[in-house]
């Protein structure tokens, strides 16, 4: 039926459109929403944004206080550390590594966690069995015992932190993704769709996808504070990425010694680090909240 | 019933198989030979090394090895450590306690924070309190752990010198391990300055225990929170309103015992969530424990020990979650209902 | 169950408030003891077989005595468990005579049955003399000992009554009696070997040691601790501590950390970054001594390229070393232009200085074939070493010189033991690490760390072995004439300056960070650190 009255065109938001007002209307996950996007900004643009290189030592220039305070410089906002490097600029490019990298693998994880748990969920009998147990194992081991785990066999190294982190993550988009496929293959519209001649392929990407995505997403929120996490401690730990580098856990772990002489050298990578997970963490909450609301 | 018995067995057969698979190909990956690696016995001479090849079936199949190695592990042989030369199972067993000792104090401490917290803003829910809690729950849940260890450290070791930074209990004192567990080592003791070595021992033990305890803390307050939410949504409260109970006793009979109910499963997660901070925090303390033996493994490249942990902190890990499965199965009645019908 | 609850909740509560508001009882445990907080695991808790400081000061001076002490403010020997020495006109015959009722320790797992005597003296030379021993292989070398050819210049030890000694010598050696004073010649029990023997233990002899110094052995758990005892028939008088605690913490802040709260009393290697600080703490000492060591920079000479004296020239070229001065040190090194420290009289000082050089080592690299995007690994403990306060930040820095250059250099940190275990495989590209004197002769320098010998037993973090540079410091050792042997040892220094097997980097001031309360530690040049006379006034 064509609709003729133009100007009275009623407009039903969508689902996501649903959703996404109620999560803007939450100030507090929109706020923190914004500083995801400035920390994924400033990850993207790190050499444009970076007054200095992260590793270039200004030898004349150690150990400077942040520029608020009176033996600080302007030239180094937030001050310098043993070598002379500047702590903004490390930061800054430790934002690509520690928060970049992790927002990327967690990505990677994904979609090969989709993948799996999609199979998984569709797959019966024996094939799911053992698949679940093998799950199960790898989800009730700490995600950092085995990044640790997997980090000792391959050797320490931020590549390798990041592949264990990698292998970390994907169990527990499996398991998401595969409650939440098993779930929605028992819903009446898919036998529905079944009943209309389509395959389970198509039934996956037409009709189940679309309708579990949210979860996914929500999911994917967890596994970057988690993949940040685990990056950092790997870090810290000095199992993770080289000394020197300026990746936020290794900075901080590299700040010990000096913690009395430059205490900004250990507060710096651990408040940014603390405020982009709080807002990775925020935005999670917000979301499910938002998702919540709109079922209600 | 029995069934489900049998699969929770299965399952947990089927798991620790599955784990000793992956502990056992370790010593494969790993760098270096994998007779040294499985044995721990670096200065072989020729002979030695080919009695050891044997010993270990490494001629033989994997299936072979892995048959050997499995009853290695069954008697306990878990080989030597590299760095120490002692037997990895008794070094195990001298640094479990230790771990096993804080996370249980962490986990008490929890307990007694999160519980009552989670319930009150659950109780409470959107109101002022509520959102205090909650937020601060969500904050303490983003500070890193090892960053939360530093700060506190800074804090009351270096400008209050009020505690401790490092171990146990001063070193000075030597209390004869029986159980492992130092507040019990104690006790056991025929020292005569007891209360002395109690009070260093408990101060030893503050801040590590609080680290640690921060995170399962916020995690269980989220949990009873909306577990509380849950159970105050539902008809039976709603009657006993109507009944004109006042509001504690409604908690008191109906609230607190149902909302615990649909967390026992999830104690799992919890327990994961211990472990992993028990690492760190280990590391940050020297604590001598599980964590701190792991690392200082991986800084010596101590091979034996890195497989043999993983094994058995692992497997640790898995009988925790199916116990928890357990337990939660025989004390919620509705849980019973569901299998048996 | 609610307000059983909440009362358990609050009396926690207070509980720990409680606890948190105690002061620290005082009791005599605390009085009587002292805590050390050492860098890292020993490998053994015996010198002879190691030439690693940590094992050193675990075992050495607490442990063990040893035949002749050196007086480290006069440069004398002085007299130890030998009471007097003679030398024969020849100087081949060396008689010592013993000191009578030196008590070795009664432990655990041995008791003594008689007192020391000249049984005692042939089993402990013996024991890395010959290699028929049976206590021989159960160490893997006896680097000292080795790197100065010491099996070989003796060529018999006699027991000529239970308390006179006599040594036989292939050839006259000065530095022979300078030798018996060194941290490695240490005195060990033959009844005690004899029943490691019979029980068929004997990695127990390095492991469980008995000697029959001030401490004996309790306990060591790895990465924890290590406990001495009081050994209360010292034959120089029981010490006045009744415990001895080594606190094993790698890492240097929590060293410091621990002075300050007081849970060291003392700490090895305070952190050169905090040094400041400590200065100006109330309550902490710091200790100094002087810089009779060198950190160096060691290239592997077994594996090209490194194998090639221009490439080992060019990457000196490309470090800039005062930044490392400044950065790493904060002023408490001299530069090092050779291994030998400017303060010894060996130092060659016509040396040509070492320069800093970028643009010519990217020039020299390129005609030696080493292109752009070479890459390399640099090794570093992970610990303090008192020639070097932090090696992986030096790493660092000449990680960032070396890009500078076209290399990529990848930084590889071993824990120590770890590292020493790995690096006499030889199988690093270079490594940051460094030697501290143990004789006051400059030779040492030279002898422990680059001759032919020391390159086969491993200890030769150059793996470098020119027969040329052995002969010249050799007939330096042997020479009487102090001109002669200065001029070979200049020599021996162009060589090693042309060759450049090693980058010498720095030698450092090292420094002891101790409680105000703790008296009569002694931290000097040429020896392991000793507790022996520490006091701890209440």
């Amino acid at each position: 039926m064509a609709n003729n009255d133009i100007y009275n065109e009623i407009q039903y938001p969508g689902p996501y459109q649903l959703a996404w007002a109620k999560f803007r209307a939450d100030h507090v996950s929109w706020v923190c929403f914004c500083i995801v996007i400035f920390f994924i900004i400033v990850a993207i643009f790190a050499p444009l944004v970076a007054p200095y290189s992260p590793t270039e030592q200004n030898t004349d220039y150690v150990l400077l206080p942040p520029s608020w305070q009176n033996a600080g410089d302007v030239h180094f906002l937030l001050g310098t550390d043993d070598l002379g490097r500047d702590v903004l600029s490390r930061l800054i490019y430790g934002t690509q590594i520690t928060f970049g990298l992790s927002l990327l693998v967690a990505l990677a994880a994904m979609v090969v966690g989709l993948a799996l748990g999609a199979l998984a969920g569709m797959s019966k009998g024996i094939r799911a069995s053992v698949f679940n147990h093998l799950l199960d194992t790898i989800l009730s081991i700490p995600s950092l015992l085995l990044a640790i785990v997997i980090v000792a066999a391959l050797g320490p190294g931020l590549f390798n932190t990041i592949w264990a982190v990698f292998l970390v993550l994907i169990p527990q988009f499996v398991h998401r993704t595969r409650i939440a496929v098993q779930n929605e293959f028992k819903k009446e519209y898919v036998t529905a769709a079944r009943l209309d001649g389509a395959n389970d392929f198509q039934i996956l990407i037409s009709s189940v996808f679309p309708n579990i995505i949210e979860t996914i997403i929500l999911q994917y929120s967890l596994a970057v504070s988690a993949a940040m996490l685990d990056v950092a401690a790997l870090g810290f730990l000095g199992l993770g990425a080289q000394q020197g580098s300026p990746e936020w856990g290794a900075m901080l772990a590299g700040s010990i010694d000096l913690i009395y002489r430059a205490s900004w050298l250990a507060t710096l990578p651990g408040v940014t680090m603390f405020l982009c997970l709080l807002s990775v963490n925020t935005v999670g909450h917000g979301l499910r909240n938002a998702l919540k609301q709109r079922s209600e | 019933m029995i069934v489900y018995f049998i699969r929770r067995f299965n399952l947990l057969v089927t798991t620790l198989f599955l784990l000793s698979l992956i502990s056992f190909s370790l010593a494969h990956l790993f760098p270096g030979d994998a007779a040294i690696n499985f044995s721990g016995q670096q200065s072989l001479t020729y002979q030695e090394y080919a009695k050891l090849t044997e010993e270990l079936a490494l001629n033989e199949s994997y299936f072979v090895q892995y048959i050997v190695y499995m009853q290695r592990v069954v008697q306990g042989d878990f080989g030597n450590s590299f760095s120490s030369d002692a037997s990895v199972l008794d070094d195990f067993m001298r640094v479990f306690p230790a771990s096993a000792e804080l996370s249980a104090y962490a986990l008490i401490l929890t307990a007694i924070v999160g519980l009552p917290l989670g319930l009150w803003a659950g109780v409470k829910r959107n109101s002022w309190i509520d959102k205090v809690i909650f937020s601060s729950a969500t904050i303490a849940n983003s500070i890193p752990i090892f960053w939360m260890g530093l700060l506190l450290m800074l804090l009351f070791s270096l400008n209050l010198a009020w505690l401790p930074i490092s171990g146990r209990l001063n070193l000075l004192y030597e209390v004869p391990s029986d159980t492992g567990i130092l507040l019990i080592d104690i006790a056991l003791s025929n020292l005569d300055n007891k209360y002395q070595i109690y009070q260093d021992a408990l101060r030893h033990l503050v801040l590590p225990t609080i680290t640690l305890a921060i995170l399962p803390t916020t995690i269980l307050i989220g949990m009873m929170r909306s577990s509380v939410i849950n159970v105050m949504a539902t008809p039976y409260i709603k009657a006993a309103k109507t009944k004109g109970l006042s509001t504690f006793q409604i908690i008191r009979k109906h609230v607190f015992r149902n909302a615990i109910l649909p967390i026992i499963p999830q104690f799992g997660l919890l327990f994961n969530t211990l472990m992993t901070s028990t690492m760190i925090t280990e590391f940050i303390f020297s604590w001598p424990g599980i964590g701190h033996w792991l690392i200082e493994a991986i800084y010596q490249r101590d091979y034996p020990v890195i497989q043999a942990a993983l094994l058995l902190v692992s497997s640790f890990m898995v009988v925790i979650n199916v116990l928890s499965d357990i337990v939660h199965t025989l004390l919620n009645p509705l849980v019973r209902k569901e299998i048996n019908g | 169950m609610m307000n059983k609850l909440i009362k358990l909740w609050f009396s926690t509560l207070s509980i720990s408030f409680l606890l948190a508001g105690c002061d620290r009882a005082q009791d005599t445990t605390l009085a009587n003891g002292l805590i050390y907080c050492s860098e890292g695991n020993p490998e053994s808790f015996n010198p002879q077989t190691t030439t690693s400081g940590i094992t050193l000061d675990a075992s050495s001076q607490q442990l063990y005595d040893r035949l002749i002490e050196l007086d480290a403010a006069t440069g004398d020997l002085t007299a130890g468990i030998a009471t007097s020495w003679q030398t024969s006109p020849d100087g081949k015959t060396i008689d010592i005579f013993l000191r009578k009722d030196v008590k070795f320790h009664q432990t655990r797992y041995f008791i003594p049955s008689r007192t020391l005597n000249a049984q005692d003296v042939v089993f402990s030379f013996n024991r890395w003399r010959l290699s028929t021993h049976p206590f021989y292989s159960s160490a893997d070398s006896y680097p000292h000992m080795q790197s100065y050819e010491l099996d070989a210049l003796i060529k018999d030890i006699e027991a000529v009554s239970p308390y006179h000694v006599r040594f036989h010598l292939n050839q006259q050696s000065a530095s022979f009696l300078h030798h018996l004073a060194t941290d490695y010649m240490v005195i060990l029990s033959a009844e005690y070997g004899a029943k490691l023997e019979l029980q068929s233990s004997k990695s127990q002899l390095d492991n469980y040691p008995i000697g029959t110094g001030p401490f004996y052995f309790d306990n060591f758990v790895k990465d924890e601790f290590i406990r001495f005892k009081a050994h209360p028939d010292y034959w120089q008088g029981q010490p006045h501590i009744n415990q001895l605690v080594y606190d094993i913490t790698p890492q240097s802040s929590s060293r410091l950390a621990k002075l300050i709260t007081g849970e060291c009393d003392v700490v090895a290697h305070p952190v050169a970054s905090e040094m400041e600080v400590l200065q100006d703490k109330a309550g902490v000492t710091l200790q100094s001594k002087n810089a009779e060591n060198v950190a160096f920079w060691a290239f592997n000479t077994l594996k090209p390229p490194f194998d090639r004296a221009e490439v080992r020239r060019a990457l000196a070229k490309s470090i800039d070393r005062q930044t490392i001065y400044k950065t790493i040190y904060y002023g408490m090194a001299f530069p090092a232009n050779s291994l030998i420290p400017p303060s010894s009289w060996g130092y060659n000082s016509n040396l040509p200085h070492l320069t800093y050089n970028p643009e010519q080592a990217k020039k020299e690299l390129r005609a030696a074939g080493i292109e752009e995007g070479f890459e390399l690994e640099i090794w570093s403990p992970h610990i303090e070493r008192e020639y070097n306060p932090n090696s992986l930040k030096m790493a660092e820095l000449i990680q960032a010189n070396l890009a500078a250059v076209g290399i990529n250099a990848t930084i590889v940190d071993y824990e120590w033991s770890t590292l020493r275990k790995k690096l006499s495989s030889h199988e690093h590209d270079s490594v940051l690490i460094g030697w501290s004197a143990d004789m006051v002769s400059p030779d040492n320098f030279l002898t422990a760390t680059l001759s032919c010998a020391a390159a086969v037993i491993g200890n030769n973090r150059a793996a470098w072995c020119n027969p040329h540079f052995d002969e010249l410091v050799k007939s330096a050792m042997l020479s009487d004439d102090l001109n002669r042997q200065k001029e070979l040892y200049m020599q021996a220094q162009s060589l090693l300056h042309q060759e450049m097997p090693i980058f010498p980097i720095a030698h450092s001031l090292s420094f002891l960070a101790k409680q105000d309360n703790v008296l009569n530690i002694k931290f000097s040049p040429y020896s392991a650190i000793s507790f022996k006379h520490v006091e701890k006034i209440k």
